[in-house]
């Protein structure tokens, strides 16, 4: 398996689902993963290969941004062979180890099965990199078998990529069942909570929120917004908070660790993720599972598994009566916290590892 | 063997987007119903779309069948509810003027109801319901010069206490679903009494009807293509004193559309009916040509609606309850206010709250105009903290 980032350096649902995927899965078959760094997995042969200019969490897009991508790949395949690692299958995560997958592909003739979490388009906003798009657009025509991690990834791929149906198995993330717990007590000093975690990116459309908030203060000054998360949009986003005049009721935290991640969901009441383009969303699912009210955009595809008020991406007006709906009517938010606690219970890690497992039988049967 | 053909008329006012934000200056007909499809939630189901869509698939071309069979005698059955009535003044005067015409032939039956298909008949305090039926004879008297004496309640929903209401209110007979938790081993084709009382109940039998109202177009349906001589037979030989076919009155070229030959099979029932000696009646004319067989006890509320036959397809989720309890305590009282309170009391707006999963929640999204129950909650709830505002308190 070749993956990317990895807890505890993990920023997104890639890392998550790497990591749980990877615990669940080694039960079940031997596994060998490679990482762009040294780590320890019991039971697990990580191989880490170091990529020279290249940080998960900081990728810069100089020139000679694609030069690296391609010898990380490269040594990927060198190190994999060179420590003649046996394997009947290669699964990579996104793109970045798409080029090693391929090429060991080629050399061994094992199948490929290629995981989708996002794709160029999302992360870019509907702006993508060629380059990228051209290697993303060579995973979907080379692999024997492709995961989406929802209906709206599994048709993104088919839209922008022209992915044959027949090759994509939609395989939602899950959640640790023993992390379901939707009994907190909600609320800061008295005031509600609403919480955004994630990136400040484009992507994740966090703007949208700090507009919202001056619409809900017109009617419900106890409430106080939580912005967690560092990003490129940060000092733009507190200049606007400024700017709006709403700068008292909201706080940004920057990147937090997972216990303070706990925390938060732990006494926030609604969960805002207004993505302009999300083909999952873990961290939905996460609010979801400590009883936090999720508004999301109709383009987070987490909305598949959960119970969420959806709202367009850009309809700001619409996401402040939503969240003022919520603090209104106490009813409405229990019914979608109870809803969920009975739906999560039944998306577990383990069913994720089965059904990955699944999908590999039915590539190898393929070949 | 006889048969009564019942028709369901009925039209909600379906609500405009109203948010928190809304602007609570305009007059509240024009600030919370969808009076033009420029404001409506979608187009597509504008109350004015709707209606004329439905007057041109059904209520015009089916109407007229109907009327060339009452013109020979052959009797049918209306139920028609005051908001349908208001709807065809505004949005399609002909289907209104062509029911008038079937009334004038004096061969069809109207049914009593409550004026605006609420759920007024599960309230606490049943006087809003008596007002709203009494509101419903006046229009009865007013547009088709009828008289009810049998009465259907909202979906055929009834328990012991509405059976006890509406005979308190004059009515000889009521209408219910033939469902088994009702009859248990009793058969729909037989006439019973409620328990403890004069009431007469007719039974519907639902199987019979879901073959015209849900099955007629399946074509994957292993009865498929149903022809009139055909579901005649079914009739004929069906054991009891009559068969009660009770159906959505769009179901008639708008739910089946006419290239099912929906509209063709509605013009040779009657014929076939004939041939195998079966009398078409109204509800009227069979209570006076039968006995009761049995009482009927029921103590939990009934319906036709869904698969459950229960009222959970209104108040099966908390939403719906809170949403039915704040549309209850709510008291107007201004008449300008008490009008529009009634208007929300149309069993529809909570309809539109239910999450069921499966086929029902599949049909249920069919007739929904809202983007998800949240959707509905929300808007209908913000229209009555609006109302209760102006209302004063």
């Amino acid at each position: 398996m070749i993956g990317w980032e990895f807890p505890p350096k993990s920023v997104g649902g890639l890392g998550t689902h790497t990591y749980e995927l990877v615990n669940e899965l080694k039960g079940l078959v031997s596994i060998s993963l490679v990482l762009p760094f040294k780590a320890r997995v019991e039971g697990i042969r990580v191989i880490p290969v170091p990529a020279r200019y290249l940080n998960p969490y900081k990728l810069s897009f100089s020139h000679s941004f694609i030069d690296s991508i391609r010898a990380y790949n490269e040594n990927i395949v060198k190190e994999v062979l060179g420590k003649r690692v046996k394997f009947d299958i290669i699964h990579v995560h996104d793109w970045i180890g798409v080029e090693a997958g391929i090429r060991l592909k080629r050399l061994t003739g094992r199948p490929l099965v290629v995981t989708f979490h996002a794709t160029e388009y999302d992360r870019t906003a509907g702006h993508p990199w060629e380059v990228i798009k051209e290697i993303e657009q060579r995973a979907v025509n080379e692999a024997d078998g492709i995961i989406a991690v929802s209906n709206l990834m599994k048709e993104e791929l088919i839209k922008y990529y022209h992915a044959d149906p027949s090759k994509i198995d939609v395989i939602y993330n899950g959640i640790n069942p023993t992390a379901i717990d939707g009994s907190s007590k909600k609320g800061l000093f008295g005031r509600k909570v609403v919480l955004y975690l994630g990136r400040l990116a484009i992507q994740k459309n966090p703007e949208s929120l700090i507009r919202a908030i001056p619409l809900v203060l017109e009617k419900e000054k106890n409430v106080v917004f939580i912005i967690a998360g560092s990003g490129e949009l940060l000092p733009r986003l507190a200049k606007l908070s400024v700017d709006l005049g709403v700068k008292d009721h909201v706080i940004f935290t920057g990147r937090v660790t997972d216990q303070e991640k706990e925390f938060l969901y732990k006494i926030s009441d609604v969960f805002v993720l207004p993505s302009v383009s999300e083909p999952f969303g873990i961290t939905v699912l996460e609010a979801a599972s400590k009883g936090v009210v999720p508004i999301i955009s109709k383009t987070v595809g987490a909305g598949e598994q959960v119970d969420a008020l959806e709202v367009d991406f850009w309809d700001v007006n619409k996401l402040a009566e939503y969240i003022l709906a919520v603090m209104k009517y106490p009813v409405l938010g229990n019914h979608v916290k109870e809803n969920n606690i009975r739906r999560l219970t039944g998306l577990s890690w383990a069913r994720v590892a089965r059904r990955t497992l699944k999908k590999y039988k039915k590539v190898l049967r393929w070949k | 063997m006889e048969v009564a053909m019942c028709f369901h008329v009925h039209q909600p006012f379906r609500l405009r987007r109203f948010s928190i934000f809304s602007d609570t200056k305009l007059p509240p007909e024009r600030a919370y119903f969808d009076n033009d499809p420029e404001n409506s939630l979608r187009p597509m189901y504008s109350n004015k779309t709707v209606f004329q869509r439905a007057t041109k698939d059904c209520y015009v071309p089916a109407t007229q069948i109907i009327l060339d069979h009452a013109n020979t005698g052959r009797k049918f059955c209306y139920s028609v509810t005051g908001t349908w009535v208001e709807s065809a003044m505004r949005f399609g005067p002909e289907a209104l003027d062509i029911l008038q015409s079937v009334a004038d032939t004096k061969n069809v039956e109207f049914l009593g109801e409550t004026y605006y298909h609420s759920l007024a008949g599960l309230y606490d305090d049943l006087s809003e319901f008596d007002e709203q039926v009494e509101m419903h004879k006046n229009m009865l008297k007013e547009f088709f010069d009828y008289r009810p004496s049998v009465f259907r309640n909202t979906e055929l929903i009834y328990d012991n206490r509405i059976g006890t209401e509406v005979e308190r209110l004059g009515f000889k007979a009521q209408i219910i679903e033939g469902a088994e938790k009702v009859l248990g081993w009793r058969a729909p084709t037989y006439i019973y009494k409620r328990i403890g009382g004069n009431l007469l109940l007719l039974t519907r039998h639902y199987r019979l009807s879901d073959d015209i109202g849900f099955r007629f177009s399946n074509r994957a349906w292993s009865e498929w293509p149903l022809t009139a001589e055909k579901y005649a037979d079914w009739i004929a030989n069906t054991p009891g004193d009559y068969v009660l076919i009770y159906i959505d009155y769009e179901t008639l070229g708008e739910h089946h559309k006419p290239d099912t030959g929906i509209l063709e099979f509605m013009k040779h029932l009657p014929d076939e009916f004939e041939k195998k000696g079966i009398k078409m009646l109204t509800p009227s004319e069979i209570i006076k040509r039968h006995e009761p067989k049995d009482e009927l006890d029921v103590p939990f509320a009934v319906s036709w609606a869904d698969e459950s036959r229960d009222v959970s397809t209104w108040l099966g989720n908390s939403l719906q309850q809170y949403a039915f309890k704040r549309l209850q305590s709510l008291r107007v009282d201004s008449n300008r206010l008490k009008r529009i309170w009634r208007l929300l009391q149309t069993s529809d707006h909570l309809y539109y709250l239910s999450d069921k999963a499966g086929m029902d929640g599949f049909v249920h999204q069919y007739f929904s105009p809202y983007d998800s129950p949240y959707d509905a909650f929300i808007n209908f709830m913000n229209i009555l903290d609006d109302l209760k505002r102006r209302n004063g308190n």
